[in-house]
């Protein structure tokens, strides 16, 4: 399994759940890419707009499956379990403390920021 | 040796029932805190792959349960919040709140690894991403602490972090004698509530 990714000089390790649900894409894209991997995952600087893209289609995908949009009073109630994530041209507010989907999507989002930055 | 009784009972498997710490680790607290061996039991069964750090939890409350013993639990890596905000702290056992804010509801809380327990909202803005030993929120009920949890989005501590929150509390002097303790998985499911009244609640002292 992959345990973290190498990004430039930066390394993004993550408690599991991430690399989890992340892994298909990722072998996907280190296949496609002629790229060796073991429990790290080196992205080349050359690869880092596409491996973004790859990123936000992971998080597409989860979102149109599983995205269930919190009902006011669960907001107001507890206003500080949710994240606001914007996803092309659509805004998504997710749960990432109680919620698998909302953690898994708020930890994707926040890595295709970092390899934004990056590339 | 109790202990032996109480582990083999509880059909643990034998890397635990080897391990002479754990071992001793339940003896001793079946001796000091007169805790029935049948309520032990019980709580190793519905534990499943946590009842490692559950008798890690005993081990610590035989110590005396110092601060400095507490497993720190690190924050996942992502980026701090930046909408947070400290909105009080304990001094002593006593909840400390800013200016006029009223003690009730849900708020977040870290514990820092000196023992600093500061409330307020988002976890990470309080930390600056600083090790904890427990993050999560607390519930207040006429003044009163009523609920520790650990969730917390940026720190995810699992079961086996938590069965040590009443405890890291209590070591700093908060009063939790009202609070129940609830633990939820990594999914957002809950894996156990310690009521105030729980028989098995001296386990988690």
């Amino acid at each position: 399994m992959i345990e973290r990714l190498k990004i430039g000089q930066d390394t993004v390790e993550s408690k599991g759940f991430l690399f989890d649900y992340l892994y298909s894409y990722l072998l996907r894209f280190a296949k496609r890419n002629k790229i060796l991997f073991s429990e790290n995952l080196e992205i080349p600087n050359d690869l880092l707009i596409d491996f973004s893209l790859m990123l936000e289609t992971s998080l597409q995908d989860l979102l149109e499956d599983c995205y269930e949009e919190p009902t006011h009073k669960q907001r107001s109630k507890f206003p500080t379990r949710y994240q606001k994530i914007n996803l092309r041209d659509k805004l998504y507010v997710v749960d990432y403390r109680k919620d698998i989907v909302g953690k898994i999507a708020y930890r994707i989002d926040a890595l295709i920021n970092r390899v934004k930055e990056l590339s | 040796m109790d202990a032996w009784k109480v582990l083999d009972e509880a059909n643990l498997g034998d890397v635990l029932r080897k391990n002479i710490n754990h071992l001793t680790a339940v003896d001793d607290f079946i001796k000091r805190k007169g805790v029935s061996p049948a309520v032990l039991k019980n709580e190793l069964k519905g534990l499943s792959s946590h009842q490692d750090d559950f008798l890690k939890g005993l081990e610590i409350s035989n110590k005396g349960n110092t601060l400095d013993l507490f497993p720190k639990i690190k924050m996942d890596d992502l980026p701090l919040s930046q909408d947070g905000s400290v909105m009080g702290r304990y001094v002593n056992g006593v909840l400390e709140v800013n200016g006029n804010t009223q003690v009730a509801g849900k708020w977040d809380y870290i514990v820092k690894a000196d023992g600093e327990i500061l409330v307020g909202r988002k976890h990470s803005f309080m930390s600056q991403g600083s090790d904890v030993l427990a993050a999560g929120e607390v519930k207040f009920s006429n003044g009163k602490l009523v609920d520790i949890n650990n969730l917390s989005g940026h720190y995810i501590p699992n079961p086996g972090d938590t069965f040590n929150f009443l405890r890291v509390f209590k070591s700093t002097g908060v009063d939790v004698s009202n609070a129940t303790l609830s633990i939820y998985k990594g999914g957002g499911d809950i894996f156990s509530q310690v009521p105030p009244s729980a028989t098995k609640r001296v386990l988690y002292e």
